[in-house]
């Protein structure tokens, strides 16, 4: 077929056509132009990677935390639109995931149709103009997704609702996703917002004008990999610079006079591939583009300080704001900053256009120079007042109980009451997986590793303690700390005995022979002290020798451990990835990294086995230390009145040496007696 | 013209429309051909013709492309023949085909050990142009996977892939400086390693950072609110499945 006959055919076709009636029916035909020369100031306002954090509130601290939280930036949007004639709000993404309550709409108690998520009711009342589809908006599945946006996908999924359901009261675009059913944009892949400007002609009288705005959406391309078990064979991404050329084409002949991106993405110059995660630098270079929001990475652009690489590539301007010429901004996440970009505009002949030398960007944060917060806005808490109690609620219901005191106050002298049932869960969680995924392993014995987290660096409360009674969400986060994910390795006898002495750093040498007093703990930190706690497994720590040859009667089911024995170990992320440059741990050894956090793990752990006991979960302590008689104390410090504690864990070789450290953090100094 | 001559033409016309189809596929470019094996491996089937013919045709890229498709399937023929598009891809100079053989080898299969030796001959290929191939021989060089440990040649390699803006391996330079493991002990060498590897959104770097600000590590001041940020981006970072360089 002659393509150009074709074109040609197409072309005359559409001319015919336009002289009709415009269907578009964002269109206003009764637009109202201006006098060349008028101005105008149109401030473009960015909310981007909410992530469900509307209120200020850190639901596993279970307390306010004001550095965050819708409800402040609120309060940054009314200020912007008291100091601007003109703006626009529109959001860039990832709005419904993210924090506890996230969770608690989409999986724990599932909102239904007629019910707008909490985010989008917080949004709806601020009055958004668009918005765009994050890749975190695909997380719980594409029903759930079309439910929330209010938006009946056309995709064969089970559950996709039948109706249009509540939710946001914006457009909310995309160009870049299409449906694998019809091939077409899962969602309208842009909105024209007619928008009453007021302007000032060249005289400097106050006049109205209505200017087109073209809004584009865009995400990112990986979703396909991250939310693969959702979106494969169901969606599919498409080209993004040509749907970006060719919609940018679209609102311009339906009489867009400016045109703005949301790319749900970042900044990368490297060659262009349409899988690439961050399209914004490319995205740049269209034609036709006036201004673009940027997010995903969750940075402040502009920033003249910053030593972001994305925002430091040639064409970047991080000082004024611009990529590639385009005034740009991205609003760093969870509410902290608001973007902000001020569009100068001007009326020529052909309508309005943007003055790039007087347009101007910045972020404004929620946090001023002074260090406090601006105050919350009071209109927010009231609207999601029964879905914060209720996350709150979640988080405190029990997953179980415990028999004992799950504390880290001794945990470099021996006690394994906070680390033993992380080990478990670990385990299990690991050995199940193998069973069922990775036959070529299953006959190797699963072994955990684990680490004090808090180890009292910031004084006497800076430990992990959980009472005797109740467990809930928020004590496995205190029992597991950090956002780390499950890995396995599988390591050999030796390269257990290099992980232990690498962790025995945690300990200074001791000199038997001193008589004045040693220190115990070295300043090697006690989040890298890792440890078994469990029955198969036993080691003395000798501490009289130096690093390297520390680890003694390193035994496995009774018998010592060779070092060509093959075992796996699961530990986190950051471990097997090299944390703490412990030998062979590099990521040469991962043989599962899991997307399940370690915290959820135990979580399930926990909810599994219900009740705790000392007897089961508490008291395996496969290490000990090395007897040795010291002529003189060797000391530790610890949280202040534990003694009794560490009796009850049946420590009976510690006592008290001082009451008060003197460095006025709550911590006594206590003794441990290496004889016994 | 004799019927003899009509068919003759014929022929000659589809011949060689074949050959500037056959031109125009092997020609394809990198991004075409990315898009359609993005396409087909989202279950788009009319992605996967073009993305056949062109590798029939030769296209290095789209070669690759069937390769990786094959492998994915997991059935063992399949498997094989995909390792023989790969490597045919790889012989054409297709760099990132001769990344994925290395890395293939390096990380071995559910019915294939990993063979250390093809491994290192396939990333010594790519290394040039591809900083991740770097990566992968530290690890042969550190553990000693392919011949006896070379800390050396471990640390050059490393330092390369480094220097290339592979965050797994500034994640692992930073915790040698920190903890002197080879190299000198330098608190500010491996704190640039460590933000480096932050700024592309390494997990593990983001919560090196972050306990260093918490506990006034690597020559920082204790930073409450420093650490705060940086553990949620940690959190963050962990939100999307691992990457592999």
């Amino acid at each position: 077929m002659n393509t150009q006959a074709v074109r040609l055919s197409a072309l005359i076709v559409s001319l015919l056509l336009l002289g009709g009636c415009d269907g578009d029916s964002n269109s206003n035909n009764a637009e109202t132009s201006a006098p060349v020369g008028a101005r105008a100031t149109l401030a473009l306002l960015e909310t981007t990677d909410l992530h469900a954090n509307i209120m200020s509130y850190d639901y596993f601290k279970l307390a306010e935390d004001k550095s965050l939280g819708f409800e402040r930036t609120a309060t940054l949007i009314k200020q912007a639109r008291a100091e601007f004639a003109n703006t626009l709000l529109l959001d860039n993404g990832d709005t419904i995931q993210g924090t506890v309550l996230g969770d608690y709409q989409a999986i724990v108690n599932p909102i239904g149709c007629d019910t707008t998520h909490a985010m989008y009711k917080a949004m709806n009342t601020m009055g958004y103009d668009a918005g765009t589809i994050g890749n975190h908006e695909f997380n719980f599945g594409l029903p759930f997704l079309s439910q929330t946006s209010g938006v009946i996908l056309n995709v064969d999924a089970e559950g996709m609702p039948t109706k249009k359901c509540a939710g946001p009261n914006f457009p909310q675009v995309l160009a870049n996703v299409n449906s694998s059913k019809d091939n077409k944009p899962l969602f309208n892949p842009y909105t024209i917002i007619n928008k009453t400007l007021k302007a000032t002609d060249a005289s400097g009288k106050t006049i109205e004008s209505t200017i087109k705005v073209g809004v584009i959406g865009f995400t990112t391309p990986p979703i396909m990999n991250w939310d693969k078990r959702w979106l494969d064979g169901k969606v599919y991404i498409t080209d993004t610079l040509t749907v970006a050329k060719t919609y940018v084409d679209e609102v311009r002949a339906k009489g867009a006079d400016i045109v703005v991106f949301l790319e749900h993405g970042g900044l990368d110059n490297s060659v262009y591939s349409p899988s690439t995660e961050s399209m914004g630098y490319h995205l740049s270079r269209i034609q036709g583009v006036d201004a673009m929001f940027l997010g995903h990475s969750h940075q402040v652009f502009p920033d003249a300080k910053s030593t972001v690489g994305q925002f430091n590539l040639p064409g970047v301007d991080k000082a004024n704001g611009t990529v590639n010429g385009v005034p740009s901004v991205m609003g760093n996440y969870w509410g902290k900053h608001l973007g902000v970009i001020k569009l100068a505009l001007v009326y020529g002949k052909e309508g309005w256009y943007v003055d790039q030398a007087n347009t101007s960007t910045e972020v404004r944060s929620t946090r001023k120079s002074d260090g406090s917060y601006v105050a919350a806005d009071p209109s927010i808490a009231p609207l999601v007042a029964d879905a914060h109690k209720a996350a709150i609620a979640y988080v405190k219901t029990p997953i179980g109980d415990t028999d004992f005191r799950m504390s880290t106050y001794f945990a470099d002298v021996g006690d394994v009451s906070a680390i033993e049932v992380v080990n478990q869960a670990q385990a299990a969680y690991v050995a199940d997986y193998i069973k069922n995924n990775l036959p070529q392993y299953a006959s190797l014995p699963v072994l955990s590793v684990s680490a004090p987290f808090k180890s009292g660096f910031g004084g006497g409360s800076d430990y992990t303690d959980v009472a005797q009674g109740s467990l809930a969400i928020n004590n496995a986060a205190d029992l597991y700390l950090y956002a780390n994910t499950v890995y396995a390795v599988k390591v050999t006898g030796a390269d257990i005995k290099n992980w232990l002495e690498t962790a025995a750093k945690r300990f200074n040498q001791i000199d038997p022979a001193q008589t004045t007093v040693q220190e115990l703990i070295s300043t090697f930190p006690g989040y890298n002290f890792d440890i078994f706690s469990s029955s198969d497994v036993s080691y003395q720590i000798d501490v009289t020798q130096p690093v390297g040859s520390r680890i003694v009667n390193l035994m496995y089911k009774g018998a010592a451990m060779r070092s060509t024995d093959e075992f796996v170990v699961a530990t986190n992320n950051y471990r097997a990835s090299g944390g703490g440059s412990f030998p062979g741990l590099d990521g040469s050894k991962t043989i599962y990294a899991s997307p399940d956090a370690n915290r959820d793990v135990l979580i399930s752990y926990i909810k599994n086995i219900q009740h705790l006991t000392r007897a089961s979960h508490g008291a395996d302590r496969s290490w000990r230390f090395k007897q040795v008689t010291t002529a003189g104390p060797v000391v530790f410090h610890s949280s202040q009145n534990k003694l009794a504690l560490a009796q009850e864990i049946g420590l009976t070789n510690i006592s008290l040496y001082q009451d008060d450290d003197g460095s006025g953090k709550g911590l006594s100094i206590y003794r441990i007696d290496l004889s016994r | 013209m004799t019927r003899t001559l009509r068919i003759g033409a014929l022929l000659a016309v589809l011949l060689g429309l074949s050959v500037a189809a056959y031109g125009g596929l092997r020609h394809l470019s990198a991004p075409r051909i990315d898009l359609l094996a993005m396409q087909a491996s989202q279950g788009r089937e009319a992605a996967r013709w073009p993305l056949e013919a062109a590798a029939l045709a030769g296209n290095a890229r789209a070669l690759r492309a069937r390769g990786l498709s094959l492998l994915a399937q997991g059935h063992p023929q399949r498997m094989k023949h995909g390792m023989e598009l790969l490597e045919r891809a790889a012989r054409q100079g297709e760099q990132d085909a001769a990344l994925d053989l290395g890395r293939l080898y390096f990380h071995g299969a559910k019915d294939r050990l990993p063979d250390y030796a093809l491994a290192r001959y396939w990333l010594e290929q790519a290394t040039a142009s591809r900083p991740a191939a770097s990566y992968y021989l530290a690890l042969i060089e550190r553990n000693g996977l392919n011949g006896p440990a070379n800390p050396v040649r471990a640390l050059e390699q490393l330092q390369r892939a480094a220097d290339g803006g592979i965050a797994e391996a500034l994640f692992l330079l930073g915790n040698a400086y920190r903890y002197g493991e080879g190299v000198d002990r330098d608190d500010a060498r491996a704190l640039a390693c460590f933000q480096q590897a932050a700024t592309l959104e390494h997990a593990g770097a983001l919560q090196a950072l972050a306990l260093a600000h918490a506990h006034g590590e690597l020559g920082l001041l204790p930073d409450d609110s420093q650490a705060s940020v940086l553990f949620s981006l940690a959190h963050d970072a962990l939100q999307s499945p691992p990457r592999e360089p």
